[in-house]
């Protein structure tokens, strides 16, 4: 039995021409089969002039129910140039897990987890909002030999709550973040593909998450990332250790 | 394990949807300091959120490759105080509003605008609510001096060099560059102004200027009865001569002005007021010409007598009409092109037949219809549009 991720939310962050109030996280699909699998994931994502870093861990702590919890940051620009921005999440989630066999692993998961995106602007302007995020996804993932596939959807409801806006940051986010305020919360689709290489325990994956919400680019929400990550089986470890010793 | 399936993630579920109960963001915007709001708020009445100077021109005008390039807000901010102060000309009676009145379009009713100690001018103000949009074209701070300049003789060629000549010229604000410096420093609520738009309170004519230019680079009038209906009737297709077509909120004289417009005018004024066909020409209003517009500044004998092509935007309010001022009405003007264009070396070509001035010789019934167009390029929101007006109390 494998253990595999989750996914990770995000948030966002801006750059040097565009800036961007929220991002698609990585949406990764465990591989749980049975009782104690685990994976732990890092790795590096990029979104429309940002990149960053997520990490992921997922834990099936009973014969049908897991825990995740995924932290993503993201950053644009950098703080020397006028225009830089960062984005950071944190989100957990409970959900079940139902193997077709040893290989394929459905999973569903419901969660909830804030975050921010921040801005700095030309004469040191700055905006920042804090936001909520609830979702709740649904993935497979098979592993057939060294490939491993995984592909999931996830509906989010995006609840931007607190907004810190200097308003000589000027157009067009000041229009961009009015518009947020007015049609927050928001909620749209997500869609992910994972494709990883390895053996177990260890997984290379590259990985792809769009978003579906027709007013992305109005808002400036970034409608894609993607990124590379290396999975670790970890319940692979200790039940090698446990293995030994029975021996 | 089946029990906690059944209840626990169902009850897991309710809570995050109680949790995510329909709450609206709620978020916090700041621009002046309070103390600097309370001092501007002596003598302005600027909104405690700033306007937004964010120009989206209609389908119709896009289409045709115009878009108005964002403004610096913080210094079109300051630049509409520096627009409407009377600070900045030599007796202190004069701003640039006074011949450029927004109810008006932004023009003067005067055949030659009056400046300082009411000095009389040589030529008639130029509407700036005649433009779709400055940032769009005129606006060459923008583009650089690539784009079209401005007065009726060209010879600006950027928003800022236009409104340095103008404060300079002693017969309207008669303002040196040292002068406005002192003008602009010696009033308490620049310094908070400045330092929004710059960072620091220091005043130069280069910032005076340029603010000023972005102000005028926002103003634009786009939102006439004629822009409604060309954005529903041409949109996106600028292949297929679309504005030959009635427009359906048109009145049958309004349709019928719009024809002869497109036959007669809209080779030199652009059939969809977007931007002029030509930059110049001569119109044929005298045989010879005292004001001799583009060709005293270029020296060139075949642009003497030339002056720029105006679009007409707000064409009715913006009476008198010609560089000069010498037509009163909009009938006169009709009147000059239907039969009394003169012989001019350098007449346009679009005004001749043959060797001799053209006659366009339109009836009474096609007179009232094309003014009855004209009237359609009115756009009543740039006259009360409040990011605009005067904002000294």
């Amino acid at each position: 039995m494998k253990p595999k991720i989750l996914f990770l939310p995000m948030l966002l962050l801006g750059c040097a021409c565009s800036s961007y109030y929220y991002a698609p996280n990585t949406l990764q699909t465990p591989h749980l089969v049975e009782r104690h699998d685990a994976e732990f994931s890092v790795g590096g994502l990029r979104g429309p002039e940002s990149s960053g870093f997520e990490a992921h861990i997922s834990y099936a702590f009973s014969r049908r129910l897991a825990l995740m919890v995924n932290h993503m940051e993201l950053r644009g620009g950098n703080a020397s140039q006028e225009r830089w921005g960062k984005g950071r999440l944190t989100e957990g989630g409970l959900g079940v897990y139902f193997p077709m066999d040893d290989n394929t692993s459905n999973t569903v998961f419901l969660g909830w987890g804030s975050g921010y995106a921040f801005h700095q602007f030309p004469k040191e302007s700055k905006a920042k909002l804090e936001f909520h995020r609830y979702f709740g996804q649904y993935g497979i993932c098979v592993e057939r030999g060294a490939m491993r596939l995984g592909t999931g959807v996830r509906l989010n409801y995006l609840q931007y709550r607190k907004g810190w806006i200097d308003y000589r940051l000027g157009e067009p986010d000041i229009s961009k973040i009015e518009l947020i305020e007015e049609r927050s919360p928001l909620i749209f689709p997500e869609l992910s593909v994972n494709l990883g290489i390895g053996s177990r325990p260890v997984w290379v994956n590259a990985f792809a998450t769009i978003m579906e919400y027709d007013s992305a680019e109005e808002l400036g929400l970034a409608t894609h990332t993607f990124g590379l990550s290396l999975t670790f089986q970890v319940d692979h470890f200790w039940r090698a250790e446990r293995a030994s010793k029975i021996k | 394990m089946k029990k906690i399936l059944r209840l626990g993630l169902p009850f897991f579920a309710a809570l995050l949807l109680l949790a995510a109960c329909k709450q609206k963001a709620d978020f916090e915007y700041y621009y002046y300091e309070p103390e600097d709001y309370a001092l501007l708020s002596q003598y302005l009445n600027l909104p405690s959120k700033p306007d937004n100077y964010l120009t989206k021109l209609p389908k119709h005008l896009e289409a045709q490759g115009l878009f108005a390039r964002a403004v610096d807000q913080d210094k079109a901010i300051l630049g509409r105080v520096l627009f409407y102060d009377k600070n900045l000309s030599k007796d202190g009676k004069v701003n640039c509003a006074s011949c450029h009145r927004q109810e008006i379009a932004f023009s003067d009713d005067k055949p030659v605008s009056r400046g300082v100690f009411d000095r009389v001018g040589t030529r008639n103000s130029i509407a700036l609510g005649s433009v779709l949009n400055f940032a769009a074209y005129y606006g060459t701070d923008l583009f650089g001096p690539s784009g079209i300049p401005f007065f009726w003789d060209n010879r600006a060629g950027t928003a800022s060099q236009q409104n340095l000549a103008t404060m300079a010229n002693p017969l309207e604000m008669d303002m040196g560059h040292n002068d406005i410096v002192n003008a602009v420093r010696t009033q308490p609520y620049y310094a908070p102004l400045f330092r929004m738009a710059y960072g620091d309170e220091t005043v130069t004519v280069q910032r005076v200027s340029e603010s000023i230019a972005n102000f005028i680079n926002a103003i634009g009038s786009f939102r006439s009865k004629f822009d409604r209906e060309a954005e529903r009737t041409i949109g996106n297709d600028t292949w297929s001569n679309r504005e030959r077509l009635d427009f359906a909120g048109f009145t049958a004289a309004e349709n019928r002005g719009k024809r002869i417009y497109l036959d007669n005018c809209a080779s030199c004024h652009s059939p969809v007021q977007g931007r002029p066909m030509k930059m110049y020409a001569n119109n044929g209003l005298d045989a010879t010409t005292t004001d001799q517009g583009v060709g005293g500044i270029t020296k060139n004998p075949f642009e003497m007598g030339m002056f720029k092509v105006p679009l007409l935007r707000n064409i009715a309010l913006t009476a008198p009409y010609m560089h000069d001022g010498r037509f009163a009405t909009l009938e006169e003007v009709i009147d000059h092109y239907s039969t009394g264009i003169k012989a001019h070396p350098n007449l346009s070509m679009e005004l001749r037949s043959g060797n001799q001035p053209r006659r366009f010789n339109f009836t009474a019934q096609q007179k009232s219809d094309l003014i009855a167009f004209l009237h359609t390029l009115t756009d009543e929101e740039l006259l009360k549009d409040k990011r605009f007006s005067n904002p000294f109390k």
